[in-house]
């Protein structure tokens, strides 16, 4: 154990005196949180900010109202273009969606015939959807205060015995307006467990997908050295001391899971004071899942640098692999914006698991007894990975 | 010239006996973009996983013969307009329906009050509140339902402001027979109710941007899509593989050795760069092939895409150059190389593509060649033509051109 110890001491100072290894295990990890957290939208209406291109080829006064309207939806920044710009806009990603507005709008909107508005948008796009579901919730508002105006209007034209016009419209439009301002009914939204936060976006996402993908390429620096000691005979020359296989596969694996264990302390940290992710609701549930993270990592990298005898292929599977847990377990984007039938597959992986854990302890208030489970099938994955890689294991 | 060649052959016979590397050069990208295309659907649609949804309709209608409120919204969340969006399953009590959500078994549930249809038919001014109760780890699913929820909300309310309406401006215009003014009120709400249903006066139709030159609007698939960045992003793995091999040479003496021949340096080093963009043209095509082959990918005009083919493999290459021309040590370079690129994709957009969609990104990814070339596939993918793609291949022309220079400049340097 002793020796095991040793080895477990040099590894951890060769690391410390690496700085590639601190560009993998920290500044990476913190650039991926700090740039995808901006860039993926929070959905928090009070954040607003989907940029939405709304071309006016009317310029009515009932399509000032519309995008006046537009305009009043905390979920949308409305940006004035040319028809011509929309299209390229909408395609650079410049803005999350276009709208036109096309000419004979108000006409239409007057005379109560049908107008049909073009929403132009990536189909991929998440934040097209957001926006498209915004543009909708407005018209539907601006339909039915015109349809309930009209009908009223023409009810009480009926029963009075006169004509249906714009004066008995504007002032029936004026008494809805009016209704519509103090609703009978509304609907309200409430989140289940202890979160406050909107939903799951921003930095709730990167920090926590960033801690499971860069996690996976923490080992990278252990890894790759035991492919190099391997290379140049050295572990061989340790077996030959009298240092035994299971000595030296259990002083790179502590060494792994102390490295990616500060690793996700440092996120975690990071996340919680920088970002406002509640990460300590349960300490207890958090240390399991980090442990079992460094764990899984630790096995993963062993396994890895016990198959492949060259730095080159190390380093491809290394990077190949994560890329793919990390984008299957979603830690890349949330498994919810994705095909039927992906999310169960992807919950084969422990990648799925820990992001479902993460999840769970800081917006559903999970405890530990919550994460048994998924961490249950995080171990499986850890004995099989573990399993095959002493299996595989030789010095030279 | 054939010296250069000669070494530019020997480089690249190299890299194909390399498993590894060509894992890394056509596995890898093949199977994230068979992945990731597959999150998001497949051929050309764009689809999610429907959300289980619970309802617990606790309305018990308006009296007889009036329609109960409550009733309408369910039969909306059931509607077969959002079928392949939400599995709707109705249960008896709020906390039964809440534990589902809490419990993972529902990702929202919709709770209708009691007294939905009394507060919009009575005569007193009422409030009534249906509560949509979310996982809070979900996103998509419960905002389907919400918006179907304040859809029928919307309706219901026009018809009580309607009738409402209609009983003030009724009075307004002299009738005071108050059986005929709830007569109006009455057949105002009913009629703004049925015509709700019927088609909306404003409609919103959807479509995919028309890119510039294009005839009419095209929609690639996902998987392309995907690939696209995949490719552009394991160019750069597969330009520091042979990059990495004058620093191989340097460390197993070879490369002294070679420098005592008659050859100049210069054409040793050109040998090296030919074998780099030999091996990035080739990953690319074999991958644009794939593609079409796997994907069905239709990648465009031939002209522009070959265009953009060779601007990718001479970005990818001169990349690959410089980020090998900082290092000492092959381990070094490997490293260094694999934290720029992997900052270059996530940067680009080689990641997320067009899931994620925000006004700085279309700013912050043209600080990278990488970024400017996604912009040129992406418009050659929505059919663009040469104009579209004009302004992207001269910025990554000027970007090869420069980072080419800084390596030419180190290696020089270091081995000149």
């Amino acid at each position: 154990m002793r020796r095991t110890w040793h080895i477990v001491g040099k590894e951890l100072l060769q690391n410390l005196r690496d700085p590639l290894a601190l560009l993998f295990t920290i500044v990476m990890p913190l650039v991926f949180t700090v740039f995808l957290g901006f860039l993926i939208p929070g959905g928090d209406e009070n954040e607003g900010g989907l940029p939405l291109a709304v071309a006016d080829s009317d310029g009515s006064p009932a399509a000032i109202r519309l995008i006046e309207a537009l305009e009043a939806t905390p979920l949308l920044e409305v940006k004035a273009m040319a028809p011509a710009e929309i299209d390229e806009a909408v395609q650079d990603q410049k803005v999350a969606a276009g709208l036109l507005i096309p000419e004979g709008y108000s006409a239409a909107v007057g005379a109560g015939r049908q107008v049909t508005l073009t929403f132009v948008r990536v189909q991929t796009s998440s934040g097209a959807q957001s926006a498209w579901q915004a543009v909708e919730s407005v018209l539907l508002g601006s339909n039915m205060v015109t349809l309930a105006a009209q009908t009223a209007a023409e009810q009480v034209a009926v029963a009075s015995e006169r004509a249906v016009d714009d004066d008995l419209i504007g002032a029936a439009r004026s008494l809805v307006e009016v209704q519509f301002a103090d609703p009978t009914v509304e609907v309200t939204t409430t989140s289940g467990g202890a979160s406050v936060a909107a939903r799951v976006g921003g930095f709730e996402q990167s920090s926590k997908g960033s801690i499971v993908y860069w996690v996976l390429f923490g080992v990278m620096s252990v890894g790759g050295t035991m492919v190099l000691e391997r290379q140049r005979g050295l572990l061989r020359r340790l077996n030959v001391i009298g240092v035994r296989a299971r000595e030296i596969i259990g002083g790179k694996m502590i060494t792994m899971i102390i490295v990616t264990f500060v690793q996700q302390l440092l996120l975690v940290l990071v996340g919680h004071f920088a970002f406002g992710i509640d990460y300590f609701g349960s300490p207890a549930a958090l240390i399991l899942i980090m442990v079992s993270l460094s764990v899984m990592a630790a096995a993963f990298g062993l396994l890895i640098a016990s198959v492949f005898r060259t730095e080159g292929g190390f380093v491809a599977t290394n990077v190949i692999t994560a890329l793919l847990l990390g984008a299957l377990g979603g830690a890349w984007f949330p498994l919810e914006i994705t095909s039927p039938g992906f999310s169960k597959v992807a919950h084969v992986l422990p990648s799925a698991w820990l992001m479902d854990s993460l999840h769970g302890i800081t917006l559903k208030g999970w405890g530990i007894l919550d994460v048994l489970g998924p961490m249950g099938v995080v171990w499986i994955w850890i004995v099989v990975l573990f399993a095959v890689a002493v299996w595989r294991y030789r010095p030279d | 010239m054939m010296r250069a060649l000669s070494i530019a052959w020997k480089d690249t016979v190299h890299v194909y006996r390399d498993f590894a590397g060509l894992a890394m050069m056509f596995i890898a990208p093949l199977v994230l973009a068979a992945v990731l295309g597959a999150a998001f659907g497949s051929g050309d649609n764009f689809s999610i996983a429907a959300a289980k949804t619970v309802v617990v309709d606790q309305d018990g209608g308006a009296g007889a013969g009036m329609p109960a409120a409550g009733a309408a919204l369910v039969a909306a969340l059931q509607s077969p307009d959002v079928g392949d969006l939400l599995t709707v399953t109705e249960t008896d009590s709020p906390e039964a329906a809440r534990e589902a959500v809490d419990s993972g078994d529902a990702a929202v549930a919709v709770i209708i009050p009691p007294g939905l249809s009394g507060a919009l038919t009575g005569a007193a001014p009422a409030k009534a509140e249906i509560e949509i109760y979310k996982d809070p780890a979900l996103t998509v699913g419960p905002s389907i339902a919400e918006a179907v929820a304040q859809s029928v909300a919307q309706s219901l309310n026009g018809s009580r402001a309607a009738a409402t309406a209609a009983a003030q401006l009724a009075v307004s215009q002299g009738l005071t027979d108050q059986a005929q003014i709830a007569d109006v009120a009455a057949k105002t709400a009913a009629v703004v109710a049925l015509e709700a249903r019927a088609d909306a006066q404003i409609t919103l139709e959807q479509r995919n941007p028309v890119v510039a030159g294009a005839e009419k609007e095209k929609r690639p698939n996902v998987a392309s899509q995907v690939l696209v960045g995949m490719m552009l992003f394991f160019m750069l793995f597969g330009a520091s593989v042979p990059a990495r091999s004058v620093l191989d040479e340097h460390r197993n003496g070879t490369l002294s050795r070679l420098f005592t021949t008659p050859t100049r340096r210069g054409v040793i080093l050109g040998g090296k760069f030919i074998a780099v963009f030999v091996v990035v043209l080739v990953q690319a095509i074999i991958l644009i092939l794939a593609g079409w082959l796997l994907f069905k990918a239709d990648w465009g005009e031939p002209g522009p895409v070959t265009v953009l083919l060779v601007c990718s493999a001479l970005v990818a290459a001169s990349l690959g150059l410089v980020t090998v021309s900082f290092a000492k040590t092959p381990g070094q370079a490997g490293a260094v190389s694999s934290a720029i690129f992997v900052f270059l994709g996530l940067v680009s957009g080689n990641f997320t593509g067009t899931i994620v969609t925000s006004g700085p990104f279309a700013t912050i990814r043209r600080v990278s060649p990488i970024g400017w070339l996604m912009e040129g596939w992406s418009k050659v993918l929505y059919g663009g033509s040469w104009a579209s793609i004009a302004l992207p291949v001269l910025v990554t022309l000027g970007f090869a051109v420069v980072l080419f220079a800084v390596s030419v400049f180190f290696f020089r340097k270091r081995y000149a």
